[in-house]
């Protein structure tokens, strides 16, 4: 098994659904992504053996939106591209696709990266329509099709890509609240933890952490687009006057508590190391590790990184204490916080994850300290390499030596991968 | 007492969770406020209809006023369950509380002090003022309000609605039962006289009701019923998992359906791919008919289908723990069919014949594992019918009638077990009344008055009818083969072949015949 290696990391900004991308398909930015990274590492397009994406919501015309982006930005036609999808984790599937690629020599160099957009979604028509439409598609003369097109008008109705888990018919939210109330996290404890959020991303973006955020120039604007929109601290007092979105009365999950719909794209360069270093590169971390995890979709949907985390540091024999940088995803504060609660609970630990023992409390210092997907977004496919990049950020900046990253999906499933450093 | 409740200054919260019914129910609508889980487990309703009774510890009074009179009546005559989103819906209960899954303790514990904690904040907001009381008068200037009004407190809708309720509960009981027609008169009284008139009606009615005969008998089948759930002859060492179904016509698919909605693993097999593929198709209308009724979700019903295997051939029997035929009434079939299976399947499989006529000894002569034998009677529509009759030879082991039981227990069904006699139980006892049936024929009785009569004596469905629905050759067959078994026990039969028109619903026929409850005995 060959070692493989982070070279670096990028994205778009990432902007609230309908705010300045809104003109744009999912395609696009993952073309600003995939352009930014190229420039970012001043990598041939040449040395490019294979793009890797990740997506939820996919636009039946660009349905390998690998290909198609990578295509418009400039990569060789001749790289071979594909997409994956494992909702809230598909970058991250394609991170873990490209290092298996590149761990077991089918390629040198991946780029692997994420994108989604709410601006635009596949709203499409009742089934009933659709058959008359094919139907009438079919017909010869034009009267034949008229007919049976107004004869399928009765079935008029349209058909927006579904909120809720496919198994279960339950919203996510409706589903978080559940496990927050289940973990006793209280709303206060939800809207402080937000807090943090928000202000730690803040403070992040002004200090210029965030490196991994392009410049967008998207046509037809009057400005480029330079930062995060979504980041707004405010104080646990000014987030307890909303009222709960789901659960309603007696619910804890909030807008300001819950990551709020995003678009935007990222996108990831991994190497063999040899290659790395033979292309005069330095390496900010090795992809050292990795699980997945699948759950019970009805109780036990957004428990993924609890799960994901001790298995992931068993694996090397690692515990918690060895960690310096936890880059975990944010779907809702109270999210967090029963993962945090459920790895700190021997109860938990014995009785669900067939454990002797809990793995502990995970330390908030150093946790998320740049904020997370509840203050920057969450587009769907791109938050995994935005977790990546920002793990490997971290581990130099902090100069530290080991990060976890993990994330919690819809479908009951989830992440954990494992980042060290490399060495100076 | 429950009145003083009503009564109390105090804001009074009912946090229900499980089952909610009868007197449970009745403490719960004198409170002031209702919350419930919505879970699975969670059923609200008043079933004292059932026993034969009314509901009176208010409920003749308090549920009129709270859901109307329309869906009052519905669920007092009824006495049918409730799930906790109809509940919302009707407005019988105010709140729902979602079920939470595993945490820092089991989820039955978290959902209990979820409840707890959601009511007692609910109370404290009550008396606050921070939440008020759901007025609990309707407003005439909304539809939802003018209906609940107009139905419920205006005199000639309201006398149109018991009209329309009386039409129906005479059109099913025939006016036999009287504690339907009670439950209307007391709930009446209530809304014409007044709450004290109304109280004082109650307490009759359920005295008077507690007294008749009706209700003895139907309190006694429900004991009965309840015994049936228990399985006399333990658990067996190794419960089912596997079932295979041979023949997928409307039993076997029945069998089919309701034992794939318990989650047994379902092999269906039958002769050729288009009977086979019919036998497909009623399985799967049969759990489509649950998703439109919305009993089932989509995912749910793919997912239990999921877990049937139609095949034609006998691979993977050698996994089945129970292989249930029901293929055509013809001994030389059940023989081929059963040693066809003996030869596919293990040691420890169960064989189960449906048939409801064939001795079980005789099916079984050619096995090789007689122990294994043992009979399902099971009744059209599968998925409907409650009872199962098992029956049970000299040579069928003990390990053997414990697991029939036990699959029969979990299909959910009413399970009484029966030596393997001629006509077993069902069968034995019906055959004389049909023969009597087709003798009162031959004396000039026409058709159409012995429906009559029958029904007027309290028979859910009439004689004749009956005997169209069993199939006038069948009967004939059956009668035939009794009166060899038999003799002169049984009276000399001849049979008219009259064909009537009309499709008819062969309901409470077990339900009648097993009022006759005691002889249920191995």
């Amino acid at each position: 098994k060959r070692s493989v290696v982070l070279v670096d990391g990028v994205r778009t900004p990432f902007l609230t659904s309908g705010s300045d991308y809104q003109n744009l398909l999912s395609h696009d930015l993952q073309r600003y992504a995939l352009q930014g990274l190229l420039q970012r590492t001043a990598l041939p397009v040449s040395e490019v053996d294979h793009v890797v994406v990740g997506t939820v919501i996919q636009d039946v015309n660009t349905s390998n939106i690998a290909r198609e982006a990578a295509l418009s930005a400039g990569f060789s036609k001749h790289t071979p591209c594909h997409t994956v999808t494992m909702a809230c984790i598909s970058s991250n599937m394609a991170v873990t696709t490209g290092a298996c690629q590149i761990a077991a020599g089918q390629s040198d160099v991946v780029v692997a990266g994420g994108v989604d957009t709410m601006s635009d979604v596949p709203i499409r028509l009742s089934r009933g329509m659709r058959k008359s439409l094919l139907a009438a598609n079919k017909k010869k003369t034009t009267s034949g099709k008229l007919s049976t097109i107004l004869s399928g008008l009765r079935y008029f109705g349209l058909e927006l890509p579904a909120i809720s888990e496919f198994s279960t018919n339950e919203t996510m939210g409706h589903s978080g609240d559940r496990l927050a109330a289940t973990f006793g996290i209280s709303r206060r404890d939800q809207d402080e933890y937000a807090s943090r959020s928000h202000n730690l991303a803040h403070q992040a973006a002004e200090k210029g952490k965030l490196q991994d955020v392009l410049t967008v120039f998207a046509p037809g604007r009057s400005k480029p687009v330079t930062l995060d929109n979504g980041i707004r601290p405010s104080t646990p007092e000014q987030m307890s006057k909303l009222k709960p979105a789901f659960v309603k009365p007696h619910g804890t999950i909030t807008a300001a508590n819950a990551s709020f719909l995003t678009d935007g794209a990222s996108a990831a360069l991994l190497m063999s190391e040899e290659k790395a270093l033979s292309l005069g590169y330095t390496p900010k971390a090795y992809l050292k590790d990795f699980v997945y995890v699948s759950l019970d979709p009805k109780d036990q949907l957004l428990l993924g990184p609890a799960y994901a985390t001790p298995l992931l540091l068993d694996r090397s024999g690692l515990t918690p204490k060895d960690i310096d940088v936890f880059e975990y995803h944010e779907a809702f504060a109270g999210q967090i916080l029963a993962n945090l609660q459920a790895m700190d609970s021997d109860w938990f630990a014995q009785e669900y994850m067939k454990r002797s023992s809990k793995l502990g409390r995970l330390p908030l210092e150093k946790f998320n300290t740049w904020g997370g997907s509840l203050s920057i977004g969450h587009p769907f496919g791109a938050t995994g390499v935005r977790l990546v990049t920002t793990a490997a950020n971290r581990l130099l900046d902090e100069d530290g030596s080991l990060a976890v990253v993990a994330a919690c999906a819809a479908g009951g499933q989830g992440h954990a991968l494992l980042l060290e450093r490399y060495p100076k | 007492m429950i009145q003083r409740l009503e009564d109390s200054g105090k804001p009074v919260v009912a946090a229900i969770h499980g089952s909610c019914l009868g007197g449970g129910m009745e403490v719960a609508l004198g409170c002031h406020y209702r919350i419930a889980t919505r879970h699975p487990k969670t059923v609200l309703g008043v079933p004292e209809v059932m026993l034969g009774l009314l509901p009176g510890a208010g409920g003749t009074q308090r549920l009129p006023k709270l859901i109307g009179l329309p869906d009052a009546l519905d669920l007092c005559l009824t006495g049918k369950n409730v799930r906790a989103d109809k509940a919302k819906k009707l407005g019988l209960v105010d709140m729902l509380v979602d079920p939470l899954g595993p945490g820092l303790k089991s989820p039955e514990e978290g959902n209990i002090e979820y409840l707890e904690d959601v009511a007692v904040g609910v109370a404290r907001n009550l008396a606050s003022g921070a939440l008020s009381l759901p007025t609990r008068e309707r407003k005439w200037t909304n539809m939802k309000g003018l209906q609940f009004n107009l139905t419920t407190h205006q005199r000639h809708v309201r006398n149109y609605v018991f009209g329309q309720a009386r039409k129906k509960v005479m059109k099913m009981t025939n006016g036999l039962y009287p504690s339907p027609l009670k439950i209307m008169e007391v709930i009446r009284a209530g809304l014409e006289k007044g709450p004290v008139e109304g109280y004082e009606a109650e307490s009759q009615g359920f005295a008077e009701l507690g007294m008749s005969s009706e209700s003895k008998a139907l309190r006694s089948i429900f004991f009965g019923q309840n015994e049936c759930k228990k399985n006399r002859f333990g658990k067996p060492a190794k419960p089912a998992e596997t079932l295979a179904v041979l023949g997928g016509g409307l039993m076997g698919a029945g069998i089919v359906q309701v034992s794939l909605q318990k989650g047994y693993r379902v092999v269906l097999k039958d002769m050729d791919e288009i009977a086979l593929n019919r036998g497909y198709q009623r399985v799967y209308e049969g759990l489509n008919g649950r998703v439109k009724k919305r009993a089932m979700t989509n995912f749910e019903r793919d997912h239990t289908l999921s877990l049937l295997s139609p095949q034609l051939d006998h691979k993977g029997f050698e996994k089945a723990d129970m292989v249930i035929e029901a293929v055509f009434e013809d001994i030389d079939l059940k023989h081929k069919v059963l040693r066809a299976t003996e030869a596919a399947t293990a040691d420890h499989c169960v064989f189960a014949s449906n048939t409801s006529a064939l001795p079980i000894a005789k099916i079984a002569a050619v096995s090789k594992r007689p122990e294994k034998v043992v009979g399902m009677h099971y009744f059209s529509p599968v998925d409907k019918m409650p009872l199962l009759e098992i029956i049970t030879t000299d040579k069928t082991s003990k390990e053997t009638a414990a697991l029939a039981v036990d699959v029969g227990l979990k299909q959910g069904k009413t399970v009484i077990v029966v030596k393997d006699s001629p006509g077993f139980y069902t069968t034995r006892i019906l055959a004389p009344m049909l023969a009597e049936c087709v003798r009162l024929l031959q004396e000039g009785l026409s058709p159409q008055n012995l429906d009559k009569f029958s029904k007027a004596f309290g028979f859910p469905v009439g004689m004749a009818t009956l005997a169209d629905e069993v199939g006038i050759d069948v009967a004939y067959h059956v009668a035939q083969f009794l009166l060899n078994e038999f003799g002169v026990r049984l009276v000399n039969v001849y049979m008219y072949i009259h064909s009537w028109e009309g499709a008819y619903q062969f309901m409470h026929l077990m339900y009648c015949t097993f009022g006759v409850s005691e002889c249920l005995t191995w």
